[in-house]
C-alpha cells in the first residue's frame, strides 16, 4: 500500500518537485511549501498520514521504485513515473479501498490521539473487567493518560456497559472493511491476558512492510472518524474518542500568529519586526492561510486584472513552476502574487469541506 | 521491633501483593526504618527494589533513588504505577523542558523520585529538593562509584557531595555484584563509615552452567535449533550487536516454526521495546533475541534457559545476565557458546568506551589557555572535531575537573597544570582499559577452564556456594539430553479478526452477537 501512495504522488507532482517534497508530505511538514503542494496539486489526503516516517527508510522505499522500474530520475533532479508504474498504480488503485478512506488533511492531527486512546481504553477496561488493576500499560503518552482518568470520572460505574458498545461499534465499523484491513487493526490490539502485536511483528504475520501496516491502520482511523462524524448518532461511543479540535484551520502555530496580528489590521512590515521574522517568512503563513481560509480577503493583496493575468498564464503554459509563469508576467507581478493567486485558485477543486464541530 | 515488622508486612501485602520476603530484604529494609545507612548486595531478581519502595511508603519525607540508566527507571515507574503507586516519577535528560520544569517545580507530590546522577548536578533540580525533606538517599547500582566494579561512571563521584547538601538523610547503597573491593570503595566514596553491610551470597542452586566449544557460528545456529527442538522453552538469547541479534531471531524463525522468536534492541523504538517485553513476560513468545539492553527491570520467573551467542564483557554481566533464568527456582540452564575468534568483538567494545590516545591529545590542545575561558562554550566543537562519543568525553572531562584544569567550568591558564592533567589522563586511560582487558580475560579463562563453572564463575566475589539443587554444570555431568525442564504451553491459534476482537471484548459464546 506505502508504494502505491509513493507511486501516485510521484504522478501527481509531475516531475515538478525533489522527493523530499513526497517525504515532507507525508510526515506532514508544517511549512507553506508543503501545505500548498498538499492542496495544488490535489495530494491532501496524503498529508500527514505517515509522521513516525524516517528519512533513510524513505530513500530505502525509492530506491527500491527504482530498482522495480516503477519510478526513474532525471538529470534536473527529479523524479517521474514510468508506464509500468503507471499500470501498477492504476491496478492498486482499482483493487485497495483503502486507499481512498486517506484523509491526511484533516484528520492527521487528531488520527494519534484517537488511536491512543482507544487503545489504551481497550486495554484498560479489558484488564478492570477481568478484575485485573495491575496492568503496564501500552500506551505512555501523558495527554492520554489524563484524557483517559477524566474519562473514568464522568463514566464511572458504567465501564462494562460502554465496553460492550464499544466493542458493537467496533465491530459494526470494522465489518465494512476488508477483511485483511480488519485484522491489521485488531492485531495490534492489546486487552487482559493478550499484548498486541508491535507494527514489525503485523507486518510479519500479513506478508507486507510496516510501512503497509502504518497506512493500513491510518486508513482504518480515518475510516472510522469519518463514519463516526457521518453517522453521529450510531457511533455515541466513539465519537467520544474523537478530540473536539475538529473546526480549527490547519495551520503552523507560526501561522496562527500571524493570523491573528493580520485580523487586527496590522500590515505585514510591522508583523514581520514585531515578531522579529524575515519578511518572507510572513509572506509564507499568508499564503499558507490563503490556502486553508475560505474567507481570504485576496484583493488585499492583488489586483483583479494581476489575477486574471496569472490565471491566463497558468492556464497557458500548462504549468505550475513559478518561475515559467513568472518569465511570462509583467515584471511589477512578484512570486508572492502568483502563490497567492494559485492559492485561492487550486485550493482543491471542491472547497474545503466545512467540517462539523461537537 | 515487631511492630514495626507487622506494620512492614502490612505494607508489602498492601502494595506489592505478597506476604513473604525473599532473601535479605527484610534484613535490609528493618536497617533502613531504623535508622542505619545501609550498603545491600543482593543477587539479581532477589527484588532488590523492594528495600527502598517499601520504605519509601512508610517514612515521612521522599526518597530519591539515583539510578543510571534511564530506560531503567522509566520501566521501574512503569512498574511502580501498575502495582498502584502513584506518588512515583523520575526526572531525566529524555524529558523535555516543558515536562521537566513541571515535575521539578511538583516535587513535593511525589514520594519517591528517580533521577540520574547528572541531575544531582543541575542546580534548579538541586535548589528544589534541598528545600524538601529528604528522608531516604538511595544509589542503586552502587558498582558505579568504583572504578574497580564493572561499570564506572564519574557522576557517581559526586554523589558525598549531593548526600552532604541534602542533610544526611539515611543512606542505602544497592548492588548485584561487587567484589569486596568494589564494596570497600562505595563505604569510602560515599563518605559513609558506619554503612552496615548486608551482603548475601550470589549465587543461585537452580541453575546449572554449560560451556560448548564450536568451530563457527554456523554451528552455534545449528546448537540452538537442536536444544530449542528438544526443550520448547522460554529462552533468551544474548548477542553483542544488533545486527546478529536480528539475522539470527530471523534465522530461527524460519527453521523452527512451532516457537515464536522475536527481537529485543537498543535501537527500536520504545513503542516495540514495550510490546515486545510485555509479550515475552505474557509468554507469548518464546524466544527473545536481544542485546545487553533487554532484561534490565524485566522480571520474568519462567525463563528457563539463557544463551550466551556472544562472550559478554566480564564475569559481573555474565553473572547478571545469566541470573535472568529461573528466578521462580526451577531448573534453568546458562548455555555460553564459544568459537575461536570470539574474544575480538568484546575487546573491540571495551576500545571504543575509551579515548584513544590521539583524542586525548588533540582535547588538550584545545584547551590551550591563550584561546579558551570556558569549557562550554567550545564543548561541542571539542566533540565533534575530536569524534568523542558522550562516554570518551565525560571520561576526559573527569580527569580535568579531577587535576584542575576545568574548576567550575572555567578552564585554568596555568599550562604546567594543564600538561600534568595530560599526562595523567593518558595513563589513566591505559590503566582503565588494561583493567578492563583483565575483567575479560577472567571470564575467558572460565570459558576455558577445566574445573566446575559453578566453582569458578563465583570465586572471586564469595567463599563457597550452596549445593546446587539441579545438575550442577557440564564438568559435574550436565547435558541436554537428561534435562527435563519445566514446559509452559500455550495454545496459540490464529483467529480471525473477529474471535480475536471478542477475545480482547471478552464476548463469550458463539454467535451471540450478530454483525
Amino acid at each position: 500500500m506505502f508504494h502505491t501512495i509513493l507511486l501516485d504522488s510521484f504522478q501527481k507532482i509531475q516531475m515538478e518537485r525533489s522527493d523530499s517534497a513526497i517525504f515532507h508530505l507525508l510526515t506532514g511538514k508544517k511549512s507553506s511549501q508543503t501545505v500548498q503542494d498538499a492542496n495544488t496539486l490535489n495530494l491532501k489526503n496524503y498529508f500527514g498520514i505517515y509522521k513516525t516516517l524516517k528519512r533513510k527508510d524513505f530513500d530505502k522505499e525509492i530506491l527500491y521504485l527504482m530498482k522495480l522500474g516503477f519510478i526513474k530520475s532525471n538529470p534536473h533532479n527529479t523524479t517521474f513515473i514510468t508506464n509500468k508504474g503507471i499500470t501498477f498504480l492504476q491496478h492498486h488503485m482499482e483493487n485497495n479501498k483503502g486507499l481512498h478512506w486517506l484523509s491526511g488533511y484533516h484528520l492527521h492531527q487528531m488520527a494519534p490521539v484517537f488511536w491512543s486512546r482507544i487503545q489504551l481504553f481497550i486495554q484498560t477496561a479489558s484488564n478492570v473487567t477481568r478484575g485485573n488493576n495491575r496492568f503496564v500499560p501500552i500506551v505512555d503518552q501523558e495527554l492520554t493518560i489524563q484524557w483517559m482518568k477524566q474519562f473514568f470520572v464522568q463514566y464511572k460505574g458504567q465501564l462494562d456497559v460502554i465496553f460492550n458498545d464499544m466493542y458493537e461499534e467496533l465491530c459494526n465499523l470494522l465489518s465494512k472493511q476488508p477483511s485483511q484491513q480488519a485484522s491489521i487493526f485488531v492485531s495490534q490490539l492489546t486487552g487482559f491476558n493478550k499484548i498486541g502485536l508491535s507494527k514489525f511483528q503485523t507486518a510479519d504475520r500479513f506478508q507486507m512492510t510496516k510501512h503497509d501496516v502504518e497506512m493500513y491502520t491510518q486508513s482504518t482511523l480515518h475510516f472510522m472518524m469519518n463514519q463516526i462524524y457521518e453517522k453521529k448518532g450510531q457511533y455515541k461511543r466513539l465519537l467520544d474518542f474523537i478530540p473536539n479540535d475538529f473546526h480549527k484551520l490547519p495551520l503552523t502555530e507560526s501561522a496562527k500568529q500571524t493570523l491573528r496580528f493580520l485580523n487586527s489590521g496590522i500590515p505585514l512590515n510591522t508583523i514581520a519586526k514585531k515578531r522579529r521574522l524575515k519578511l518572507n517568512t510572513v509572506l509564507d503563513h499568508v499564503i499558507e492561510i490563503a490556502f486553508v481560509d475560505p474567507r481570504f480577503p485576496i484583493r488585499k493583496y492583488v489586483s483583479e486584472e494581476v489575477e486574471q493575468q496569472i490565471l491566463e498564464v497558468t492556464e497557458k503554459l500548462d504549468t505550475k513552476r513559478l518561475k515559467t509563469i513568472k518569465e511570462h508576467l509583467p515584471e511589477h507581478v512578484d512570486y508572492f502574487a502568483i502563490r497567492l493567486v494559485h492559492a485561492i485558485h487550486f485550493r482543491s477543486s471542491n472547497p474545503t469541506k466545512e467540517l462539523p464541530t461537537i | 521491633m515487631s511492630l514495626l515488622t507487622q506494620e512492614v508486612e502490612e505494607l508489602m501485602e498492601k502494595h506489592f501483593g505478597f506476604s513473604g520476603f525473599r532473601e535479605g530484604q527484610k534484613e535490609i529494609i528493618s536497617d533502613v526504618l531504623s535508622d542505619h545507612d545501609v550498603l545491600g548486595i543482593l543477587p539479581t531478581g532477589t527484588g532488590k527494589s523492594l528495600c527502598y519502595q517499601l520504605p519509601s511508603l512508610y517514612l515521612e519525607g521522599i526518597t530519591i533513588v539515583v539510578s543510571p540508566l534511564i530506560s531503567l527507571m522509566v520501566d521501574q515507574v512503569k512498574q511502580l504505577k501498575a502495582k498502584g503507586f502513584k506518588r512515583v516519577t523520575a526526572i531525566n535528560s529524555m524529558l523535555d523542558f516543558r515536562q521537566k520544569k513541571h515535575r521539578i517545580n511538583n516535587l513535593h507530590h511525589y514520594k519517591l523520585i528517580y533521577c540520574s546522577p547528572e541531575m544531582l548536578q543541575n542546580e534548579h533540580f538541586m535548589t528544589q529538593i534541598t528545600s524538601l525533606h529528604i528522608s531516604l538517599f538511595v544509589v542503586d547500582e552502587a558498582h558505579c562509584i568504583s572504578q574497580w566494579g564493572h561499570e564506572f561512571r564519574t557522576d557517581y563521584l559526586k554523589l558525598n557531595d549531593v548526600i552532604k547538601k541534602l542533610k544526611y538523610p539515611r543512606v542505602l547503597a544497592l548492588s548485584a555484584t561487587a567484589t569486596p573491593q568494589v564494596q570497600d570503595d562505595i563505604v569510602k566514596y560515599l563518605e559513609r563509615p558506619e554503612m552496615k553491610k548486608r551482603v548475601y551470597a550470589m549465587d543461585r542452586e537452580n541453575l546449572t552452567f554449560t560451556v560448548e566449544h564450536v568451530e563457527n557460528w554456523q554451528e552455534k545456529m545449528e546448537r540452538i535449533e537442536h536444544i530449542l527442538r528438544m526443550h520448547p522453552v522460554s529462552t533468551m538469547i544474548y548477542f553483542s550487536s544488533r545486527e546478529w541479534c536480528e539475522k539470527v531471531c530471523f534465522m530461527l524463525k524460519e527453521k523452527i516454526t512451532n516457537l515464536k522468536v522475536a527481537f529485543y534492541h537498543g535501537g527500536m523504538e520504545p513503542d516495540d521495546r514495550l510490546l515486545i517485553q510485555q509479550q515475552f513476560m505474557n509468554d507469548q513468545l518464546d524466544v527473545i533475541c536481544c542485546t545487553s539492553a533487554f532484561g534490565m527491570g524485566v522480571d520474568k520467573p519462567n525463563v528457563r534457559l539463557v544463551i550466551h551467542f556472544h562472550l559478554p564483557t566480564q564475569k559481573e554481566s555474565y553473572i547478571q545476565e545469566v541470573g535472568r533464568a529461573g528466578r521462580d527456582g526451577d531448573s534453568s540452564v546458562g548455555l555460553v557458546l564459544y568459537s575461536k575468534g570470539d574474544e575480538q568483538i568484546p575487546i573491540h567494545l571495551m576500545e571504543l568506551e575509551l579515548p584513544t590516545e590521539n583524542q586525548i591529545k588533540h582535547v588538550y590542545e584545545y584547551v590551550n589557555p591563550l584561546q579558551l575561558n570556558s569549557i562550554e562554550e567550545k564543548q561541542e566543537e571539542i566533540i565533534s572535531q575530536c569524534e568523542l562519543s558522550e562516554s570518551q568525553w565525560k571520561f576526559i572531562l573527569f580527569q580535568m575537573e579531577k587535576f584542575h584544569v576545568v574548576q567550575d567550568g572555567i578552564i585554568s591558564k596555568d599550562k604546567e597544570k594543564i600538561e600534568n592533567a595530560y599526562r595523567h589522563t593518558v595513563t589513566y586511560k591505559q590503566e582503565r582499559f588494561s583493567h578492563k582487558v583483565q575483567k575479560f580475560y577472567e571470564l575467558l579463562e572460565w570459558v576455558h577452564g577445566d574445573e566446575c563453572r559453578r566453582k569458578t564463575i563465583y570465586q572471586s566475589f564469595q567463599k563457597g556456594f550452596k549445593a546446587p539443587t539441579e545438575n550442577c554444570c557440564d564438568f559435574c555431568g550436565f547435558t541436554f539430553n537428561e534435562w527435563e525442564p519445566l514446559i509452559v504451553t500455550r495454545e496459540r491459534k490464529v483467529h480471525s479478526w473477529m474471535e480475536e476482537l471478542k477475545e480482547i471484548f471478552h464476548q463469550e459464546g458463539p454467535d451471540e452477537k450478530t454483525i
